[in-house]
């Protein structure tokens, strides 16, 4: 399955997030990305998404860190396809109406590359474009008996 | 501030003495007053039971999802994750609300301008 990266799910992993109630969301989205790099899935992220995590990661724009951000961003493009981002894309982000301008453009990058499914914990904004492509949480793809505690009910809790 | 409450365990009656803090327990009272017209000592017993109701049923949901976080973890621990994928992942957790990261990235660009 081609599966399209967002933002958040490299944020879960490179941040190591836990929610609010203490329940490790890294731990799905490490998971799945593992399986895209083991060549179960095909997987595509947005330059976008590390320009955000490079910020997220070197807040201070300090050198020394710089340096580490540059090897983290590298790491990913050792798994994951990089999409452009193209005059095209940013032309039908702000036409797109359904969404907020930065999520049009994840979901315009994700059309873009032919992706199968946008993988995301924003369901409650991107599910207005669920008729065009399939909206999942990591959780729904990770098939692991063991995450069934973060299944649909978590699905609905995100979503609310 | 020292109160009275009475738990009652089958047939025994147990008193049970224990301790509040006096301004949170001047804010209970002002609630009872604007509630209720007063501070009656039965809904005084209402509150405190529905407090230790709640305070279970939070501490009971805290020790389950606890749980279900370490068994989440431990897949991590037990699955050969790819060398390449371990190193992404970061040295500590870090509690981020789902949702609020173009929040952060506003701020931190911010402050970067100042």
């Amino acid at each position: 399955m081609h599966l399209y990266v967002d933002t958040d799910i490299l944020v879960d992993v490179v941040l190591k997030r836990i929610d609010n109630k203490g329940t490790p969301l890294w731990v799905s989205s490490t998971l799945l990305l593992d399986e895209i790099y083991k060549g179960k899935h095909e997987g595509s992220a947005s330059i976008l998404s590390f320009y955000i995590l490079s910020v997220l990661l070197n807040p201070k724009d300090s050198k020394s860190q710089d340096l580490v951000v540059r090897e983290e961003i590298r790491g990913f493009t050792e798994f994951l396809k990089i999409a452009d981002l193209t005059k095209d894309i940013l032309e039908q982000s702000l036409n797109e109406k359904r969404l907020t301008f930065e999520d049009a453009v994840q979901f315009k990058t994700a059309k873009k590359t032919g992706a199968e499914a946008l993988v995301t914990r924003n369901l409650h904004h991107l599910s207005r474009v669920k008729d065009e492509v399939e909206v999942l949480l990591p959780e729904e793809i990770v098939t692991l008996q063991s995450l069934k505690c973060m299944g649909p009910t978590e699905r609905n809790v995100t979503a609310s | 501030m020292v109160i009275n409450a009475h738990s009652c365990v089958v047939v025994r009656l147990a008193r049970q003495s224990l301790e509040i803090d006096d301004d949170l327990w001047q804010l209970f009272l002002k609630k009872l007053v604007d509630v209720y017209g007063s501070a009656y000592a039965s809904k005084k017993k209402e509150a405190i039971n529905e407090a230790i109701k709640m305070w279970l049923d939070i501490k009971e949901e805290q020790r389950r999802g606890a749980s279900e976080s370490e068994e989440l973890r431990k897949l991590v621990e037990d699955r050969e994750i790819s060398p390449a994928v371990l190193k992404l992942l970061g040295k500590n957790e870090t509690m981020i609300p789902v949702g609020l990261e173009s929040k952060i990235v506003a701020e931190v660009l911010k402050a970067r301008m100042c």
